[in-house]
């Protein structure tokens, strides 16, 4: 995909966007008869406008620059591997609230780092030992910063 | 009022009596040079990820930490610039340019200490700038009234649009964006509670902290995962940190000079330290004794960024202090930290929290002391932590995002926020539309539409409310000149060169 069509993309997206505010101030409580400011969907309605005219602005600036920029836009990941890499990260991310209501916060952490650094590590170079280890290290410092410093209280999980 | 009694200064004294306040600072400009020495760790998400950590804290302690975070990690970043090429906060890039030349010269030791000390001379002068400046500031402000507010609010969004790399529209939309988040919660007016979702959570709209780790933190470590892995190897030895009185006698006017330029760029609403620095190494360019010799590797190259960076430290908190308008990214942030402790920024802080101010004060000037010794002494041991491998780099600080948007206000749901504002942030960066507006806006977002709707029912609906006021219509035209003033001048220099 090149710059140039992302930019429009997202001049769309965004165009799309301030419409669906705008809709939805709309079924916003009105009062009748009263300064417009003083309603609830006055301000949404108003930033929704100010979005819609910014999302043309974009499309009308990218389409000008015609010519000048019909280069590659540069893929997200640089390697396929990288893009595994990236989607693992997210899918861990959102795994780690579950784990850590169900197990608690110290061992969501510990299997979050052990997760992400064996992913990190080159194939062929992993060692396990070490990388436990480093990760029981950071698990260790977040659970004293937080646990025993700021005590904040944790959701009990069925460890710790 | 009075605001330009010695209480301003003094009153906040007493809270040195606490040895807390010292371990705070030193920990704050410790972790802070460490941070920013790191390269693709930058001041703002060191800021962003350690706001947890002082949320227990007693405000005044807080703030030690955080301002020593600040200071420390805006110079810190010049340390990666000078051994690596690679500036480890943004506000170093222009250190690069004659620092990298230095130390390919063997000469990375005298450079780092070159670099501290007009660090150190760089934050002392602008404390002194920001004691004198706002409480005259605040004073002025008292008397705005919600239109000026409106106006101020205005500037520092165009502005940040502006000098956000790349396109202005797409700055403005992220500032738009911004505001946009501003509006889940309860309508400050009419009390309808709007875009909640069923969640109590959002009642009182969506916390800044967990955006702007997301935002700062969890999406630039998305970044480098989706890049490829690099490693680090500092052959530099560093040595003779402590530079000789001839070279700090050659380099004293630069200094002085970066530094007014990084207090006054820095002061601007919205216009930071990378700013500055660029700017102070562009006037040595054009003014400076040696301009020929500026880019191979001479001390005046390093001294002018890095004074007018850290000197930008204290001219971006007083907008930030006086009118809760932020300078840059890294003092929006460090609103957040306020905003968190119950704290409102703005001239009324100067009226009713004159300790508080005054701890500010004392604090940011102990980080610029505790700085310098860090700086001197650690400069080694940075060294070598700038190889760190990213592969145990990234999880950790990944872990300390999720745990700390948690611990703000002991919600699950705050880390949801956080995972959203990451990959929302991520997919904006490669877009490439700016962060820094988004997060400005959301942090304006609430004071913003209060301060338009009042000015708007208290005028029964008109407009025009807005430029009656002189002072108010004097921000709107700043407004103007900043959106059109560019694009005018580009106009202006073709004619003048087709005339030509």
């Amino acid at each position: 995909m090149t710059r140039k069509r992302s930019d429009i993309i997202a001049g769309i997206v965004l165009f799309a966007l301030a419409g669906l505010l705008f809709i939805v101030a709309g079924f916003m409580p009105t009062r009748q008869g009263s300064v417009q400011a003083l309603n609830t969907g006055f301000y949404p309605r108003m930033l929704a406008v100010i979005m819609a005219v910014l999302s043309v602005l974009l499309v009308l600036e990218t389409v000008r620059k015609q010519g000048q920029e019909a280069r590659q836009m540069a893929p997200w990941w640089k390697t396929k591997s990288a893009f595994t890499m990236f989607l693992a990260t997210l899918v861990l991310l959102v795994l780690y609230p579950f784990v850590m209501r169900l197990f608690g916060f110290a061992s969501a952490s510990f299997l979050f780092i052990t997760a992400l650094v064996w992913l990190l590590t080159e194939k062929g170079q992993a060692k396990p030992v070490k990388i436990l280890g480093i990760a029981a290290a950071i698990t260790l410092v977040v659970y004293i910063v937080f646990k025993l410093v700021l005590a904040i209280p944790f959701p009990m999980g069925l460890l710790i | 009022m009075e605001l330009f009694s010695f209480d301003l200064y003094l009153s906040g004294l007493h809270f040195f009596t606490n040895p807390l306040m010292y371990v705070a600072s030193f920990f704050g400009v410790l972790v802070g040079v460490v941070f920013g020495a790191l390269p693709g760790l930058t001041a703002t998400m060191t800021i962003a990820v350690f706001i947890p950590f002082t949320f227990g804290l007693a405000p005044t302690i807080s703030f030690a930490f955080l301002l020593g975070l600040y200071s420390g990690a805006v110079y810190g970043g010049s340390i990666s610039a000078i051994l690596i090429n690679i500036p480890g906060t943004p506000s170093a890039i222009a250190t690069s340019l004659d620092g990298y030349p230095m130390s390919q010269q063997g000469r990375a030791g005298e450079a780092i200490g070159i670099s501290t000390i007009s660090s150190t001379i760089g934050g002392f002068l602008s404390v002194i700038v920001l004691m004198f400046a706002a409480p005259a500031i605040a004073s002025v402000a008292l008397k705005f009234s919600a239109e000026e507010y409106v106006g101020i609010t205005l500037i520092g969004l165009s502005v940040i649009a502006i000098i956000s790399p790349g396109s202005t529209v797409k700055g403005l939309i992220s500032g738009v964006f911004g505001l946009v988040i501003g509006i889940v919660g309860i309508d400050p007016i009419t009390g309808f509670p709007r875009f909640i979702m069923g969640r109590a959570e959002l009642l009182e709209g969506i916390d800044s902290i967990p955006v702007m780790i997301g935002m700062y933190g969890l999406s630039e470590m998305l970044v480098q995962i989706s890049d490829v892995q690099y490693s680090i190897v500092v052959k530099q030895k560093i040595s003779k940190l402590i530079p000789p009185l001839k070279d700090l006698k050659r380099i004293l006017g630069t200094v002085i000079r970066s530094s007014f330029i990084g207090v006054i760029i820095g002061a601007l609403p919205a216009a930071g330290g990378s700013i500055a620095s660029l700017v102070a190494y562009g006037q040595e360019k054009r003014f400076g004794k040696r301009r020929d010799e500026l880019g191979t590797g001479i001390i005046e190259g390093v001294a002018a960024p890095e004074a007018a960076n850290n000197a930008s430290t204290g001219g971006a908190l007083i907008p930030m202090l006086t009118l809760g308008i932020p300078g840059d990214a890294m003092t929006a942030v460090l609103m957040g930290g306020l905003i968190i402790q119950g704290l409102r920024p703005g001239p009324l802080l100067f009226q009713q929290q004159m300790p508080f101010v005054s701890s500010i004060f004392i604090s940011l000037l102990l980080s610029v002391v505790f700085m310098c010794i860090i700086g001197l002494v650690g400069a080694k041991y940075f060294a070598k932590l700038i190889g760190f491998p990213k592969k145990y780099l990234i999880p950790a600080i990944l872990v300390f995002c999720l745990v700390g948007s948690y611990a703000i206000s002991n919600s699950i749901f705050d880390i949801w926020v956080l995972i959203i504002s990451g990959i929302v942030g991520f997919v904006m960066r490669k877009l490439s539309f700016p962060i820094a507006p988004i997060v400005l806006g959301m942090i304006l977002g609430p004071l913003f539409e209060s301060n338009f709707r009042r000015s708007l029912m208290l005028s029964e609906g008109n407009w025009a409310t807005f430029v009656q006021r002189p002072i108010s219509l004097g921000f709107l035209i700043v407004v103007v000149l900043v959106l059109v003033g560019p694009m005018l001048l580009k106009r202006f220099n073709k004619v003048i060169i087709r005339g030509n």
